[in-house]
């Protein structure tokens, strides 16, 4: 490696490093909008809501139109919240989506195997067999969550889970309709229960899914609107 | 994303703490708190506990006397309280007698389908008596919502419906000494009494208490301050959220009670974890035969990635003190000054090297550098971290490849960044200054804003000082003259308190050194800490991967001025203590200082803290010197319980910040310490092994 793309990485490292830190670096882009509007949103109810206006203004046709990168949407119902979120990094097929103040998603095919900054974080799991499952749409697969307790140590909590196709349906997000199959994956373990719920495109891609994050958190609503 | 309201949050992850501490018995209720803010019912106890590590701070009053209890579950079958009573009228000519009492109260036997849960306890065991009493209590489970409970009681419990001692020991000792020693010779000794009563929860909410009371009230009855008509207590309670409780009350035929209670957990934060996501891992592109150390031979390379990584690791909240590069390998002096996760720390600036390093570094050599010196030595391999980013056991495994040593030497000033030293960095924040305790006003505070300065000169070597502005406060209004026959070198603290309201909390040049493998050193100059000032030098054994480590500390001390300005007074001792500590295991540290103390007395302190790898600590300390108990006044002896709490409990964020308190039941001159604020053993111990593998799962935080 030569000094000088040594020094193009850190470039490309430090606007990385702007973004995790919340201050995003196009600032006229809607992304950068829908950041900071989000970032109020932490200042009250009236900000709150300021920003959730911010981010619905952007959340159209024509402003996702204009995106250049590809785009997550992710909703939790249980806070009242949602963001978007771009990519940060990719490794093994994990792919990990910043969202603004910090919180991050890692998705591997679609499927969440973690997530940094919500509290009571899904730590890491292990979903591969959940993955083949959803693809197949059919069968059977074991899910290995991991959470951190009070005490900071690793709390090991497997589910077992069963996957059925519910045929197929035409979804919309934000005016872009995909025809998709539907998987449901319905799991059990260690006192808790269940379900998430898949939007494949033809070509396998997840659109939509419905995914449950642990005890605490509930489920997350994800919504790709820019691949 | 934004947060949700904190108030349902807070609700909820109680809540879902408790469910998991919970293991999964229906049979038995949440265990009540009586008026003596123990598990009981109202004077009587149950043979209860509370959950493994519950903390419970709860209030009650009924007629003269009011009662504040902080509890404490100190194991799964022992619970240790420390309550603070007021008697309105006990203590003629005062306006009020106040007491200070220890309580122990262990469950010895567990219940089972046909026999009844059994405990034994001890109240007010070291204070001056007032409430002494001993009992046995049997608890059994009727169904999921009722408990009932009967036991046996000495002391103040056998002061109605009393009969002789059934073990033969009729005589039961009055009240001798200054308080504050164990009353052997008391404990269940004369008449006992029986006791009993029942507690029935009909909603997950709402809990009705009855009791048999075997506690007379004779001194308060006696004092003309209460009626008591009935042996009967009753009333219920009520959860408005989940470790808070409010209670009504009808007691003794005649009053009416109140009572509150805040029950909560240090193993479970309110907030979970809210530390922002890490910069995710930089994989490598290509082969690694592609990988060569080409770069090396750039002039400037080195430098330009040190300032890079210096900046990267200043925008997480961390600092770079040096960094040394070859082709494979970056040794890198770590400073971190945000995330008390230690692992964390390390996790985030490894990934962090993953962008910034090239690619034939395979090895990453962390050296968490405390106070210019290296505290250990943590060793990673690159491509571990590529591969267990996001595997399920990815922090596990990383840890079984991961060597934990010894800091290597610090190396010289071309591998630091450049304009690390000098630095001078100032802070200022609110400060909290409180006293307990006082009869004429239990709580005292003062509020105020502290500024700090600190002039780094060199690796270990800087300059601190600390001064205050009183905004407002009582602690001036304290009057209270010292009647001790020792040094008053803490007696006269409301002096200082009322003179040194705006004063110089310390002002030091300290110096941090490693002289030998496995040692620790610290010199310290100037005025050390609000009463005293001088020279301190310490010296600290503490191998990495060692349970036990040993300390020296040898001090010449000149007491201040009451101003806390930069005059002395003519008291000056040199006080010293060799120290052990040692981690017991289970979350039990325990540590023995031997020497001499601040009055010239020489004694020894033993501790004893139950710690939580989140950074709560909750301990008890007692000091017996060769001062005796009637020279060192009431009392008898200096002990106390002290706490910590991480503040990143309590906000969910990162911070190395701490709330630390020391609760004494009386502030006397025996048995004393100087304050030193930067002792090494607390500094280093956090980056070694044993706490490193206890939090490594957050290694990916």
């Amino acid at each position: 490696m030569t000094a000088l793309s040594a020094r193009a990485r850190c470039a490309a490292l430090a606007a990385l490093f702007a973004l995790l830190a919340g201050c995003g670096t196009a600032t006229d882009s809607p992304l950068a909008t829908a950041l900071s509007g989000i970032r109020a949103s932490l200042g009250g109810n009236a900000a709150r809501e300021a920003g959730e206006a911010a981010l619905a203004a952007q959340l159209t046709p024509e402003a996702l139109a204009r995106a250049t990168r590809p785009l997550l949407l992710a909703e939790l119902p249980s806070r009242d919240a949602r963001a978007t979120f771009v990519i940060g990094g990719e490794n093994r097929g994990h792919v990990t989506w910043i969202g603004a103040d910090g919180i991050g998603l890692v998705l591997r095919g679609g499927v969440l195997t973690s997530t940094r900054g919500l509290g009571p974080d899904l730590l890491a799991s292990d979903t591969a067999a959940a993955l083949a499952a959803i693809r197949r749409g059919g069968g059977s697969a074991t899910r290995a969550h991991r959470y951190l307790g009070g005490e900071h140590q690793v709390i090991g909590r497997d589910f077992a889970c069963s996957y059925v196709s519910e045929g197929r349906a035409a979804i919309e997000i934000v005016g872009t309709r995909h025809v998709t199959r539907v998987v449901a994956e319905g799991c059990a373990g260690n006192g808790a229960r269940f379900e998430n719920r898949y939007w494949i495109g033809a070509d396998g891609f997840v659109w939509q899914s419905t995914q449950w994050i642990g005890p605490e958190i509930g489920e997350v609503t994800l919504k790709q609107l820019v691949r | 994303m934004a947060v949700g309201k904190a108030r349902s949050r807070l609700g909820c992850g109680l809540a879902s703490a408790l469910a998991v501490a919970l293991p999964a018995v229906p049979a038995e209720m949440a265990p009540t708190l009586g008026f003596y803010g123990m598990p009981g019912l109202y004077d009587t106890p149950t043979a209860r506990s509370l959950y493994d590590a519950d903390l419970a701070l709860s209030f009650t009053g009924a007629g003269p006397t009011a009662r504040g209890t902080l509890a404490f579950q100190i194991t799964p079958r022992l619970t240790g309280s420390l309550r603070y009573s007021r008697v309105e009228g006990l203590d003629p000519p005062r306006a009020a007698l106040y007491d200070r009492s220890l309580d122990l109260h262990f469950r010895f036997l567990d219940e089972t389908e046909w026999l009844p849960a059994m405990a034994i306890g001890l109240r007010d065991f070291g204070g001056t008596g007032t409430f002494a009493s001993e009992y046995i209590v049997a608890s059994k489970a009727l169904g999921p919502r009722i408990d009932v409970s009967a036991g046996i009681g000495w002391g103040r419990l056998a002061t109605r419906g009393e009969f002789d001692n059934p073990l033969g020991l009729d005589t039961r000792p009055p009240f001798s000494g200054l308080g504050g020693e164990p009353g052997w010779d008391q404990w269940f000794r004369g008449p006992a009494a029986f006791f009993g009563g029942i507690a029935f929860r009909p909603t997950d909410r709402l809990t009705l208490k009855a009791e048999y009371s075997s506690d007379a009230y004779e001194q308060e009855v006696a004092a003309g301050v209460l009626e008591v008509d009935s042996a009967l207590n009753f009333g219920l309670e009520y959860q408005w959220r989940p470790g808070a409780t409010l209670g009504l009350h009808y007691l003794y035929g005649t009053e009416v009670g109140v009572s509150a209670s805040f029950v909560f957990n240090p193993r479970h934060s309110p907030m979970g974890d809210l530390s922002p996501a890490g910069v995710p891992v930089a994989v490598r592109p290509g082969a690694a035969s592609e990988w060569d150390g080409a770069w090396t031979a750039v002039p400037g390379q080195a430098q330009a990635l040190r300032s890079t990584l210096a900046q990267l690791l200043e925008a997480d909240g961390m600092g770079l003190e040096y960094l040394e590069l070859s082709a494979t390998t970056a040794r890198l002096g770590l400073r971190n000054a945000r995330y008390d996760s230690e692992p964390q720390a390390l996790g985030r600036t490894a990934r962090v090297l993953t962008h910034v390093l090239p690619p034939s570094v395979e090895t990453f050599v962390l050296e968490p550098v405390v106070e210019g010196s290296g505290a250990s030595r943590v060793t990673l391999r690159r491509s571990d971290i590529e591969r267990y980013e996001h595997a399920a056991d990815g922090a596990a495994l990383i840890f079984a490849r991961t060597e934990i040593g010894e800091a290597g030497a610090h190396p010289g000033p071309e591998a630091r960044p450049e304009g690390l030293y000098p630095d001078l960095s100032f802070g200022l924040g609110p400060y909290l200054a409180t006293s307990f305790f006082d009869p004429e006003a239990p709580i005292r505070a003062d509020v105020g804003l502290e500024a700090t300065a600190r002039l780094d000169l060199a690796p270990g070597l800087s300059a601190s000082g600390a001064v205050r502005l009183k905004i407002a406060g009582d602690l001036d209004e304290s009057m209270r003259v010292s009647d001790s026959v020792l040094p008053h070198v803490r007696s006269d603290a409301n002096i200082y308190d009322r003179e040194g309201e705006n004063g110089i909390q310390y002002l030091t040049l300290d110096y941090f050194f490693r002289p030998a493998e496995n040692l620790y050193g610290r010199v310290s100059a100037g005025y050390l800490e609000p009463m005293f000032g001088g020279v301190s030098g310490e010296l600290l054994w503490k191998p990495v991967d060692s349970r036990l480590g040993l300390g020296a500390e040898l001090n010449y001390a000149r007491q201040r001025d009451f101003d806390k300005l930069f005059g002395f007074q003519d008291y000056d001792v040199v006080t010293g203590h060799v120290s052990a500590y040692y981690e017991l295991g289970g979350g039990f540290d325990a540590q023995l200082d031997v020497g001499r103390y601040l009055a010239g007395d020489w004694g020894a302190t033993v501790s004893l803290d139950r710690t939580f790898a989140n950074g709560w600590r909750i301990g008890a300390f007692a000091t017996l010197t060769e001062v005796s108990a009637e020279e060192f006044g009431e009392g008898s002896f200096d002990k106390g319980i002290r706490i910590t709490a991480p503040i990143s409990w309590f906000t969910g964020r990162p911070s190395r910040s701490e709330i630390a308190t020391t609760i004494r039941p009386v502030q006397r001159d025996g048995g004393q310490r100087i304050d030193i604020r930067n002792r090494l053993y607390p500094l280093v111990r956090d980056y070694h092994e044993s706490d490193l593998s206890e939090e490594w799962g957050r290694f990916f935080r």
